[in-house]
C-alpha cells in the first residue's frame, strides 16, 4: 500500500500525477497508478522537503524509504513487527519472539548434533540372533528420533549380521541390516542430517546374528531427538 | 397543342430558411456547402477521461493513463464547441467536475465550465462551451466539489469545423 500524507494545512498538488492531496489529508495511490507515481519528479521533491510523508499502510516511512517505495525500489531496510507488541526488530537488543524470548544465541532446529549414542563391545556366545545388551534406547515422549549412523565390526572368523531394529511394544516397525564379513571387518552407514527413524515411545535396539559362536563384536548407533 | 417546358433546377436559386437551425446560408447550395465543413465532424467521437480509485477535489482525470493536466485531448477542430458532458461514477453522490483547456503540461489552464452530478452515479449534461483551436482539454474534480468521485469516467462531445 502506498499512501501520501499531506503534512501541511494547504492542498498539495502533485502536478505530474494530476492529484491534489487534501490539506492535512491523505491520498491512497491506486495500484494501477504506481508506475505513474514512480515517474513523478514532483512527489520526490515533496517527499524530500517533508511536504508529504509516505506511509506503507503500517507506518510512516523515512524520506529515503518513502522515496524508494514510490519509485518502486526495494526498501533498504526490512522491518519485522511482533504480533503482540508491534515493536520493530532491527536494532541491537531486539529479539524475535515466539513463546519465549531467545536470549542465549542457541536455536533448536532440525539441524543439530547427534547427542544420543549407543556404543557396545560384546562377546559372541550364541549362533542365533541375540539382543545386544546395552544398545536399547526408548524415544522420549513428544520427540522423534533421527538416526545419523549405524556401524559394526567383528573379529569372529565367520560373518555376522547386525540389525538396528525399532519396536512399538512387541511389534517390529523397522529394521536396518548390516552384514559384516568377520575377521576384523567393519561396515556401517551414516546420514549427516539424520533420517526419521522412530516415534515417541518406540524402542530401538541392536541384534547380532553370527554364523559361529566365536570371537567378539562392536556395534554403535547415534542420533538425536526433535 | 402546347409544348411542354422543362428547366434544370439550380440549388442556389432555391431558398433556404436558416432562421431556426444555425445555418448562415439562405439558399440550398450554400447550406449544403456548410454541411461539408461542419456536419461531417459535428458528431465527434466522445473525448473520454477517467481516473481509478477515490478522486478528490482538485485532482485531474486521466487520458489513456496520462493526467489530463499534463497532456489533454487536443482540440483539432476549428470553432470548437463542447455540446455535452457525460459522466459515470461508482458511487451515488453529489460532486462537481470542471472542464479546462491548456497549452500542454499544465500551462495556461483556463476553466471552461462546470457541471454537477447531484445524488446520482452520473448523467449527461447539455452544454455549449466554446474552446479555442489547438488547445488541450482536461477535466478535474472541481476544487469546489462537495465530494470526491470514485472510479470516474467522463466524456466530452465536441463539434466544430474542419476549416477556420
Amino acid at each position: 500500500m502506498k499512501i501520501v500524507k499531506n503534512n501541511t494545512a494547504s492542498i498539495v498538488f502533485v502536478s505530474d500525477t494530476g492529484v491534489s492531496v487534501p490539506a492535512s489529508g491523505t491520498y491512497t495511490i491506486p495500484s494501477q497508478d504506481y508506475l505513474l507515481w514512480a515517474a513523478s519528479d514532483n512527489i520526490v521533491t515533496y517527499i524530500g522537503n517533508s511536504t508529504v510523508t509516505i506511509n506503507d499502510g503500517t507506518s510512516d516511512l523515512s524520506i529515503n524509504n518513502g522515496t524508494d517505495l514510490i519509485l518502486g525500489n526495494f526498501p533498504s531496510q526490512i522491518k519485522i513487527q511482533g504480533n503482540t507488541t508491534n515493536t520493530n526488530i532491527g536494532n541491537v537488543g531486539d529479539a524475535l519472539k515466539t513463546s519465549t524470548n531467545i536470549t542465549g544465541g542457541s536455536i533448536t532446529a532440525t539441524l543439530k548434533f547427534s547427542d544420543i549414542q549407543k556404543n557396545v563391545e560384546f562377546n559372541i556366545t550364541a549362533k542365533a540372533e541375540t539382543d545386544i545388551t546395552g544398545t536399547s534406547y526408548t524415544v522420549t515422549t513428544g520427540k522423534t528420533f533421527y538416526v545419523t549412523s549405524f556401524m559394526s565390526s567383528s573379529d569372529s572368523p565367520s560373518p555376522v549380521s547386525f540389525r538396528l531394529k525399532v519396536y512399538n511394544g512387541a511389534t517390529l516397525i523397522n529394521s536396518v541390516k548390516i552384514n559384516v564379513a568377520g575377521n576384523g571387518a567393519t561396515c556401517g552407514f551414516s546420514w549427516e542430517n539424520g533420517i526419521i527413524f522412530a516415534q515417541a515411545g518406540y524402542t530401538i535396539k541392536v541384534t547380532a546374528e553370527p554364523q559361529a559362536a566365536k570371537g567378539s563384536g562392536w556395534v554403535m548407533f547415534s542420533g538425536f531427538e526433535v | 397543342m402546347r409544348n411542354k417546358v422543362s428547366a434544370t433546377p439550380v440549388a442556389r436559386a432555391v431558398p433556404f430558411d436558416n432562421s431556426t437551425n444555425g445555418f448562415v446560408s439562405t439558399n440550398t447550395q450554400g447550406a449544403i456547402e456548410e454541411i461539408k465543413t461542419s456536419a461531417i465532424i459535428s458528431a465527434s467521437p466522445g473525448f473520454s477521461f477517467g481516473r481509478s480509485g477515490v478522486t478528490g477535489t482538485g485532482t485531474y482525470l486521466q487520458c489513456e493513463t496520462v493526467p489530463s493536466n499534463v497532456s489533454g485531448r487536443w482540440v483539432y477542430v476549428y470553432n470548437a464547441v463542447i455540446n455535452a458532458v457525460f459522466i459515470a461514477n461508482e458511487l451515488t453522490t453529489t460532486f462537481t467536475i470542471e472542464v479546462l483547456y491548456h497549452d500542454g503540461n499544465g500551462t495556461g489552464l483556463t476553466s471552461v465550465g462546470t457541471v454537477t452530478v447531484t445524488a446520482a452515479k452520473g448523467g449527461d449534461f447539455p452544454v455549449s462551451w466554446s474552446v479555442p483551436h489547438d488547445k488541450q482539454l482536461s477535466i478535474r474534480i472541481a476544487t469546489t466539489s462537495a465530494n470526491s468521485a470514485k472510479n470516474i469516467v467522463c466524456g466530452l462531445q465536441l463539434s466544430g469545423t474542419s476549416t477556420p
